[in-house]
């Protein structure tokens, strides 16, 4: 388990943090994912990469932080809790435009570009077909790159 | 293979995790749309982006409290309090790691 951590702590812990956009609930995502880990490592079967297994833990635990968090009163403006005083100005735009898209398009972007996930990886951990991977991840950086040229994310 | 296709292609490209024959079927369509070879260009630039923001984001908060995790997964008292036990005695110098699977690893962050 310790070794576990030590690989993947960090990784999981920022892909649930740029999903979240709070620390605190990361890290209880990323608790929860050891947990579910150790309850069912018996379960795994080596189909897929231990990574890809682990993101799709997490992936699940982060979806289940979203519902239990209540609905926003306003809309979501800033880069929220994903800067800190030494973020550079683009990382700063780039997490606030990525805020404005609906949490499929954040994990499709997250899981490509950032976890480095192949086509086949990324269908596996979101349960959906290579095509609709494909088609869905063509629209989702389409409206990133929209929002961070100015534009409207419709 | 058209347009559409390859551009739909263009991330795994960036991400390096394309198949060899996807790779050869897109860059050779790149070599002659500059259209789509602008595309990549740009996907690139957001690939990168992503990825320098994220690594940019902090790493985990606080350590993962691992006998939390044993006493939350149910397992025998006996278990939760060897280990207790056994952080203890490392947290003293007394022991360096107690040879056990799973309780060895953890004297070891503590």
């Amino acid at each position: 388990m310790d070794a576990l951590y030590a690989r993947f702590g960090t990784r999981l812990s920022r892909f649930a943090l740029s999903l979240l956009g709070d620390q605190d609930a990361a890290q209880d995502a990323v608790q929860e994912t050891f947990l579910a880990v150790w309850q069912s490592a018996g379960t795994y079967q080596g189909g897929s990469s231990v990574s890809t297994w682990l993101l799709g833990i997490c992936r699940n635990k982060v979806r289940d932080q979203l519902r239990r968090r209540p609905p926003p009163t306003e809309p979501l403006n800033g880069a929220g809790g994903l800067v800190s005083p030494g973020s550079g100005e683009e990382a700063v735009e780039l997490w606030a435009c990525f805020r404005q898209m609906d949490e499929d398009d954040q994990e499709l972007i997250q899981l490509v570009f950032h976890q480095g996930l192949s086509l086949q990886e990324v269908a596996e951990v979101l349960g959906i077909p290579v095509g609709t991977v494909k088609s869905r991840t063509f629209y989702a950086r389409r409206r990133l790159r929209q929002l961070l040229r100015g534009g409207d994310s419709e | 293979m058209p347009c559409q296709e390859v551009q739909e292609l263009l991330p795994w490209i960036a991400n390096q995790t394309a198949s060899p024959s996807e790779r050869r079927q897109v860059f050779a369509h790149i070599a002659v749309c500059a259209t789509c070879r602008r595309e990549l260009v740009e996907v690139v630039a957001l690939a990168r982006r992503v990825e320098s923001a994220t690594e940019a984001l902090p790493g985990p908060a606080r350590a993962v409290d691992h006998l939390a995790l044993l006493e939350e997964a149910g397992l025998p008292p006996l278990v939760a309090e060897l280990v207790r036990g056994a952080r203890s005695l490392v947290r003293q110098g007394v022991v360096v790691s107690l040879g056990l699977p799973w309780v060895a690893p953890l004297t070891v962050r503590v």
